[in-house]
């Protein structure tokens, strides 16, 4: 019943209809009775001015009874109005006084009392007259009924008690018409967003003519379309990329399996067919390992093993490394600057290579490659730089993506399947770092950045001792098993 | 040496068996977890090769209930490709950890790492045909003729050497001698022994220096010359 925010929304208005009904009906209420019974206290003491003016003065006998007569008189038939005064001289008494338990009493002395026998309540004033003349000290009591008064108030109450509930369920039946007119903009946005499938991604809804607040819903929303169509845009490329990566490495092997065993082979044609599978078996290894270091990446896997080192040395190991490729293309590399972080060395020695070898894939012949390390704020950038044909923003935003050739670098397919430097954003993100390539001046500037290590006093080389033991040393072993 | 493979991959366990029989291991197989494990504390093995899928019981309990018993060196197989699985086997006692798709090479090189551990000291000078390496003095002489090797060369001619007649992978030689244990996608390997051949075999009518295609490299004396 809850699910619809037009039943709810009837329902807490009337819930609130009701409670401002019985607020205002409740003060009304009270506000009545005060009146009803100021006004029976005041009707009250008039006619006890006028006893008590009697009695005051029947200071003999016979004015005594004559004041008995007239307070008699004074008695109307319904007894909605007694008399009764008592003395320690019995001759002075007259009239009953009312008895019962006090309801209620007031500091002027007034008190209701529910009568002992049963009746109404009544409310009674109590009036001590002094002796005067022949006349002892007397207790003049005057009561008046409450019933009209409760008749009144119970009449009253039943009417607003029905009148609240009356009004409660007109507020109901209204607010719900009214909040489904209201809420129709909303089901026309429920029509059209579920009218958004795979089939027709590209599609967002109309936020033109939207109410205020819904506008926000209904931009955010599209927002969410916008992004997830991007993942699932490059999701199904990438699925794409690799089927089609792993496609040419299984076509190769089908076509020279069959052709080698359609005739009778020698057995080193074989052997020669046996090891050229082989290498696309590598190749598709390759592959399959890379894809799951990026899928691992994605969800989001952090970095194990990390070792607070320094990024200097780590590079110039790499470098050290890439002696030979370096060489070969007749390229000279310098390493400027240092700082500390924590990183899984292997990963980062991954990264490093792979920009590296994109810098010196990018070379001409005598050109330098500065590998620069500088501390960012909490984080520390390795940015490698290249002499190079400047490269268009558009290709920029896009060289990080997996299985993104800018179409200069195609010849380098063979060579490391256009993941390279989708491994270093992930290698990156591993380490709560980011990627960033700029072309300008003919530089092109490639580069990632790490968490940096917290400035301690420590000296650094306590530190990493202390985070190599088991679990980095076994971690950089098996790492060897992922790689190949 | 005896080998235990615990693996319920028909295909995997038999080309393990053969692969591994014809490099001079004795192998005994349990195509499941309960068969595996009482085969494990039964016998004794050198070493034990355990994947972590396995019917009836995982590899992390076989290794468990291994581990209370003997301390058989172990390397685990999986398909799972998580750090945490990894170092879940690893803290549960194992040795070593491959990650398939692994290559069969890679697994003979651990196997070797895991048996060298109890190996006794390596000689420091070794003699491969007319090619003596000596590893104290860092130097390398051919036929009585003293190499000029660089020393990247050097430490690159002393891994094959201390393993003359083993297959190297690219991977183990990156590791041996660069310390880099990334896959690369360079050419570095192939380009230093390009130049180690060339100053090794280069000059003398029987080369030692082998390529095996898709493989590796080896150091070995061979009576035939090598096919093309």
């Amino acid at each position: 019943m809850n699910r619809s925010i037009a039943r709810r929304l009837a329902l807490m208005f009337a819930l609130v209809a009701l409670s401002v009904f019985t607020l205002v009906g409740t003060g009304l209420f009270l506000v009545l009775r005060t009146q009803l019974e100021h006004h029976l206290r005041e009707s009250l003491d008039d006619r006890a001015q006028v006893a008590r003016l009697m009695v005051y003065h029947a200071v003999t006998p016979e004015k005594w009874r004559m004041t008995r007569e007239k307070l008699t008189n004074m008695m109307p038939h319904d007894r909605s109005t007694m008399y009764a005064v008592s003395s320690a001289d019995p001759y002075f008494h007259y009239g009953t006084p009312v008895a019962g338990t006090v309801v209620k009493s007031w500091p002027e002395g007034y008190a209701r009392v529910s009568p002992a026998g049963g009746g109404d309540d009544m409310l009674i004033a109590t009036l001590a007259i002094p002796a005067n003349a022949a006349r002892p000290p007397v207790q003049l009591q005057v009561a008046a009924s409450c019933s009209p008064n409760d008749r009144t108030m119970r009449a009253f109450g039943a009417a607003l008690a029905a009148l609240s509930a009356l009004g409660s369920l007109a507020v109901l039946l209204l607010s719900y018409s009214v909040t489904r007119l209201g809420l129709a903009p909303l089901r026309r946005l429920t029509r059209e967003a579920s009218a958004v499938s795979p089939n027709n991604r590209s599609q967002r809804l109309n936020t033109a003519s939207l109410p205020l607040e819904l506008s926000d819903l209904a931009n955010s929303f599209n927002g969410a379309l916008e992004r997830l169509d991007g993942a699932y845009g490059r999701l199904e490329s990438f699925n794409a990329d690799v089927a089609h990566e792993l496609r040419t490495p299984v076509t190769i092997l089908i076509g020279q399996t069959e052709v080698a065993l359609t005739r009778n082979r020698s057995v080193e044609d074989l052997r020669h067919t046996l090891q050229s599978n082989l290498e696309e078996y590598e190749r598709m290894r390759a592959i399959i390992n890379d894809m799951l270091f990026l899928a691992r990446a994605d969800q989001g896997e952090r970095a194990t093993g990390l070792v607070e080192v320094s990024l200097a040395a780590e590079v110039a190991h790499t470098l050290e490394f890439l002696e030979i490729p370096l060489e070969e293309a007749r390229v000279h590399a310098q390493l400027h600057g240092d700082a500390m972080a924590r990183v899984n060395r292997s990963l980062f020695g991954r990264a490093c290579a792979n920009l590296l070898m994109n810098a010196i894939q990018h070379c001409a012949p005598g050109d330098a490659i500065s590998v620069t390390i500088a501390r960012e704020e909490d984080h520390v950038r390795v940015a490698v730089a290249n002499p190079g044909e400047p490269i268009a923003p558009a290709v920029l935003e896009h060289l990080f993506d997996r299985f993104y050739r800018a179409e200069v670098s195609r010849t380098n397919s063979r060579e490391n399947h256009g993941l390279g430097l989708a491994i270093v954003k992930a290698i990156a993100e591993m380490h709560r770092g980011t990627v960033s390539a700029h072309s300008a001046g003919g530089v092109n500037t490639f580069a990632f950045s790490v968490a940096a290590a917290r400035r301690e006093t420590e000296p650094p080389a306590a530190r990493a001792n202390a985070g190599v033991p088991a679990e980095a040393a076994a971690y950089s072993s098996l790492v060897k098993g992922k790689s190949a | 040496m005896k080998l235990l493979i615990v693996e319920d991959e028909h295909k995997v366990v038999d080309y393990l068996r053969s692969g591994l029989t014809e490099q001079g291991w004795v192998v005994d197989v349990a195509l499941d977890g309960e068969e595996g494990m009482h085969l494990a504390t039964e016998f004794d093995y050198d070493v034990i090769v355990l994947d972590v899928m396995l019917p009836k019981r995982d590899g992390f309990s076989v290794l468990k209930a291994l581990r209370m018993r003997k301390s058989t060196p172990v390397i685990m197989l999986t398909a799972r490709d998580h750090v945490n699985d990894r170092v879940r086997g690893l803290r549960e006692g194992a040795d070593d950890y491959l990650t398939k798709p692994f290559s069969f090479l890679e697994l003979v090189e651990r196997l070797h790492a895991l048996a060298r551990r109890t190996r006794s000291q390596e000689s420091t000078m070794i003699a491969i045909g007319d090619l003596f390496v000596d590893l104290i003095g860092r130097r390398a002489t051919r036929d009585g003729v003293r190499l000029d090797l660089t020393a990247k060369e050097f430490q690159l001619l002393s891994v094959l050497a201390r393993r003359q007649g083993d297959i190297l992978s690219k991977t183990a030689i990156t590791e041996l001698v660069w310390d880099v244990n990334f896959d690369s996608h360079t050419n570095v390997v192939e380009t230093a022994i390009k130049r180690l051949r060339a100053k090794l075999d280069g000059p003398f009518p029987s080369k030692l220096l082998h390529t095996v295609r898709g493989m590796g490299y080896v150091l070995e004396v061979r009576e035939e010359a090598e096919p093309s």
